[in-house]
């Protein structure tokens, strides 16, 4: 990966019919960091990666809350997707939401609308499902499949001790 | 892909978290597939090869495929098959049994691209779900569906000696990052020395190999400075070189690693 610039709330930079915000800027990246077992083979339960920004871009922008429980039930809770769908104006940003349909340790499958281009979206929820963990809206997992063969829902790589190791680990490191 | 899209709404803000393809089939004409003459003989032959399409036929057509893009399907070798039409990843568990190409617990990604090619991954994937029959006629695979018949070639892996390879990846235990911005290295293997560009004080390193290490002498270096993130993936480098390393060449990429370290380099050209 060479060269990309994250640009959030891309609307307000790059679709002039897009509903008018202030810019928030952009950032170059830092770093991109996977796991070696998704380069090594893509299974889709280590579909994840992170991209460290050069800038504190939260702190314009704002950030969601996340949480995982191993032991709790997702299925039948109502979760939101939101990114930015190839079918929709370009660089527009777009949510859904709608229920869940079945979870592994790994992977949760919703009934939630998604798009090409929304691989990375986060996959959330108001309040954490177990209560107590985090509250406002909060992510537990990251958009990264759509509907294939027998396969009837989208979905994502939950939240879980390996993933947020991963991510807290990159977070940490100057 | 989705279901249709029935409720969605604009909510411009910001989401802070980025967080991201038997022997010995009679060959036969491209589209009579596997119904048309015996079962593959050894249906595990696939496993750990990699298969290029030339040629996609439907009902009776040749397509052509997107421009700049080309279909490449692995069987890894633990069961699985990924195929990418050159955007996203399409990947389930793969059955070759009984002549036959069976796909479960099927997963595409959802990368955006270009509506063309957003469209040939969905043909890719339906053809894929569609449990297409398989033959083999020598290094050509046949898959064949009702209207679809996909031609691909095994793909040969590139050589070690004379081939520019370019960093890529770096591996540092359970987890890889990709090269940092800025940072253009490249490696040749020669006759017996490889020659390093774009790093700072590695230039070249003598070499020997096995078929599956690559013994390195590395001799002295000099002590300049450069960029942090030039610096960073030197270190890896000459840890690497530094004495036996272990290698491993899929079809246009090299891995190179000791211990838990290691560098994932792709061939140029």
């Amino acid at each position: 990966m060479r060269g990309p610039v994250v640009l959030p709330d891309a609307a307000s930079h790059s679709s002039p019919d897009a509903v008018d915000q202030p810019s928030t800027g952009s950032g170059g990246i830092a770093d991109v960091w996977t796991t070696w077992n998704w380069i090594n083979g893509y299974p889709s339960d280590h579909d994840y990666g992170l991209i460290k920004l050069i800038c504190d871009i939260g702190y314009s922008t704002g950030w969601l809350g996340w949480w995982y429980d191993t032991g709790e039930n997702l299925v039948n809770q109502y979760f939101y997707v939101e990114g930015y769908p190839g079918d929709k104006p370009f660089g527009t940003m777009w949510w859904d939401g709608d229920y869940t349909y079945s979870q592994t340790a790994n992977k949760l499958w919703y009934w939630t609308d998604t798009a090409g281009g929304q691989s990375g979206s986060p996959v959330y929820h108001y309040n954490s499902v177990t209560p107590g963990l985090c509250g406002g809206w909060c992510v537990t997992g990251i958009h990264t499949n759509g509907v294939a063969g027998t396969n009837p829902a989208n979905s994502g790589t939950r939240f879980r001790p390996d993933v947020m190791s991963f991510i807290n680990y990159w977070i940490a490191q100057p | 892909m989705s279901r249709p899209r029935s409720v969605t709404n604009i909510w411009p803000g910001i989401v802070s978290i980025a967080a991201l393809a038997m022997a010995g089939c009679a060959a036969g004409p491209v589209g009579s597939g596997a119904a048309a003459g015996l079962p593959p003989a050894d249906p595990g032959v696939l496993h750990g090869r990699t298969y290029t399409a030339q040629t996609i036929i439907e009902k009776g057509r040749p397509r052509a495929f997107v421009a700049g893009t080309s279909i490449e399907l692995r069987f890894p070798g633990d069961g699985r098959l990924v195929a990418n039409a050159g955007c996203n990843t399409i990947s389930g568990a793969v059955a070759t049994g009984g002549g036959k190409l069976g796909l479960t617990d099927m997963a595409i990604t959802e990368m955006g691209c270009q509506p063309e090619q957003h469209d040939q991954d969905q043909r890719l994937s339906a053809f894929l779900g569609s449990r297409p029959s398989w033959r083999l006629d020598g290094e050509t695979l046949i898959l064949s569906s009702a209207d679809t018949t996909l031609v691909l070639t095994r793909a040969k892996a590139a050589p070690l000696v004379g081939t520019a390879w370019r960093t890529d990846t770096l591996i540092l235990g359970d987890v890889a990052g990709a090269t940092p911005a800025g940072v253009d290295a490249t490696l040749v293997f020669g006759r017996d020395q490889v020659t390093v560009s774009g790093l700072c004080n590695l230039r070249a390193v003598r070499y020997r190999t096995t078929p599956a290490t690559i013994a390195f002498e590395l001799d002295p270096l000099s002590h300049n400075t450069c960029a942090p993130e030039i610096m960073r993936v030197e270190q890896v480098a000459v840890g690497l070189f530094d004495g036996r390393a272990d290698y491993r060449i899929d079809h246009r990429t090299l891995t190179i690693s000791k211990g838990d370290k290691g560098l994932l380099l792709v061939a140029q050209g």
